[in-house]
């Protein structure tokens, strides 16, 4: 039920949102592979629109082979693109974080203001690039741009129909799921993203 | 066999495009009955009553069909294997890809020249467009079908350099999951009230809420990060109370400067405020299951062609008792 509401969340933000095309990276597609550019471009884009970061900052500890992390905007993206991820410049893998205090096993790394997450169910539209590949939606956001509005005071509940109820032999019974939520973007302009492609 | 149950029922006047009929429960037949051509007869005798059961025998796109003889109401019944019925339990997943189109017109509307076996208010992604890169990626919605070309009435592609030499399409579910959905620009005026085109025939409604999205790569920049009302639709473009009078103007980039150029300019819809239409609510699901698609033709489910638009389609869903 829970996974089902992430994926109704995912929908929204794959159907809702104005995503641009990465293009500093090298695979000569469009769009490109994921670059610290790109990224970069749409931190900016974020802090032009006065969006807040959701992650605060994990400050520098005394550990070899680690790094401070920045306040941080939040991404979502496919697995299939954490061999790209680990290429771009200036990422910090979230072994190197100074501090595992917190971390969902869900979060990967950090470039630049994002802290990226990653999942298998993350959005993806099978070979629609200019050289036919698949591309990868990455929604970028900051602090409330989007929510989810449970109604009737829950989100999601598991029933069961009882024969009886069913049909009039009283053969079977059912089981069904409902969701009462209701999904809303609060304010488009926190809320970007990046059309990427693997690096070949 | 057990007792069948009226579903649902209704009736929409034939437009000559696909329908598609939402159920609110598994259907186990269908049929509709053309009642314009049932009170008439024509040169070519057309389908009166088309019928779907639920089962192997009848798979996708085929249908029981009873038609008039060529001038008289004498009745004949086939069985046809395609331009019929399909039931959808489940979200079409994306289609294969149909490649081997060979040209874009730099058009207002732009057509394309395709083999296919698309129908009009189909939506399909185009890519691979060489010639005319600052497009590839983009949805639309097709109008004018034929089996050799199709008309992209969301793009006015006069002003592009040059044609599109190839081109491959893949047809996808005609609305996206969450509506109302972000749409791709394709042109943009400067006016007092903007008029903003997009690819695809949209889902705003009047009073709703838009972010616009250009990168400067599009020339209207200054109309980046906007939002703005509708004030008016059409089917392919809105009108916002957005004054882009004194704004750069809006075009495409160049096919040479892709991949290495930022694309697209995008609209996104911002918040749910839309004039209280309490019948487009933002942010809806676009898409359910089950649903019945009816194609459009001359002996099909939907309706006639184009000579005769407003024919009046009653139909039935029914269900059958355990």
């Amino acid at each position: 039920m829970r996974e089902k509401e992430d994926l109704l969340m995912r929908d929204l933000l794959a159907s809702s949102v104005s995503y641009l095309n990465a293009v500093g990276g090298l695979n000569a597609d469009s769009p490109s592979n994921i670059s610290r550019n790109d990224v970069n471009n749409i931190e900016r884009l974020l802090l032009s629109n006065d969006a807040r970061t959701m992650l605060t900052n994990i400050q520098a500890e005394d550990r070899f082979g680690t790094a401070p992390v920045r306040d941080s905007f939040l991404a979502l993206c496919n697995t299939d693109l954490t061999s790209d991820l680990q290429s771009v410049q200036g990422v910090v893998l979230k072994a190197g974080y100074p501090s595992d205090k917190g971390l969902r096993p869900e979060e990967y790394c950090a470039i630049s203001r994002f802290r990226f997450f990653v999942s298998s169910r993350g959005i993806k539209t099978t070979s629609t690039s200019l050289l036919g590949n698949t591309i990868y939606k990455i929604p970028m956001f900051g602090l409330e741009s989007f929510t989810k509005v449970e109604q009737n005071g829950y989100s999601s509940k598991v029933g069961y129909r009882p024969p009886y109820a069913v049909s009039n032999v009283a053969q079977n019974s059912e089981l069904y799921g409902k969701f009462a939520i209701a999904r809303a973007i609060t304010n488009q302009n926190w809320l970007s993203g990046l059309n990427v492609t693997q690096r070949l | 066999m057990g007792q069948l149950t009226l579903l649902m029922q209704g009736e929409f006047a034939s437009d000559d495009t696909t329908q598609e009929i939402l159920l609110p429960a598994g259907a186990d037949y269908f049929s509709t009955v053309n009642q314009t051509q049932a009170a008439t007869t024509q040169t070519t005798g057309r389908a009166v009553k088309c019928e779907w059961y639920n089962g192997a025998a009848f798979p996708a796109d085929s249908q029981l069909r009873t038609f008039k003889t060529d001038t008289t109401n004498v009745l004949n019944q086939t069985f046809d294997t395609s331009g019929g019925f399909t039931y959808y339990t489940s979200l079409p997943a994306q289609e294969a890809a149909v490649t081997g189109g060979t040209a874009i017109t730099a058009a207002s509307p732009a057509v394309v020249t395709m083999t296919n076996t698309f129908s009009d208010g189909d939506r399909v992604a185009l890519y691979g467009t060489t010639g005319m890169r600052q497009i590839s990626g983009m949805e639309f919605t097709i109008s004018s079908v034929s089996g050799s070309a199709f008309t992209l009435l969301g793009l006015p592609a006069a002003g592009f350099a040059a044609p599109a030499t190839a081109v491959t399409a893949r047809r996808l579910p005609k609305n996206k999951d969450v509506l109302p959905s972000t749409t791709f620009v394709t042109a943009i005026t400067q006016a007092a009230n903007a008029v903003v085109t997009t690819s695809t025939a949209h889902n705003y409604v009047v009073g709703q809420l838009l972010n616009l999205v250009v990168p400067s790569s599009f020339g209207m920049s200054e109309a980046s990060n906007k939002t703005a009302r509708v004030v008016a639709v059409a089917t392919y473009s809105v009108t916002l109370d957005l004054d882009s009078t004194s704004f750069s103007a809006f075009a495409f980039p160049p096919d040479t400067d892709v991949p290495a150029t930022i694309l697209f300019a995008t609209m996104a819809p911002a918040g749910q405020r839309n004039g209280y239409n309490v019948d487009q609510v933002p942010f809806r699901s676009g898409n359910f299951v089950p649903f019945m698609s009816l194609k459009a033709g001359v002996q099909s489910p939907a309706g006639s062609t184009t000579a005769s638009v407003g024919d009046n389609i009653f139909w039935q869903a029914w269900k059958k008792e355990n």
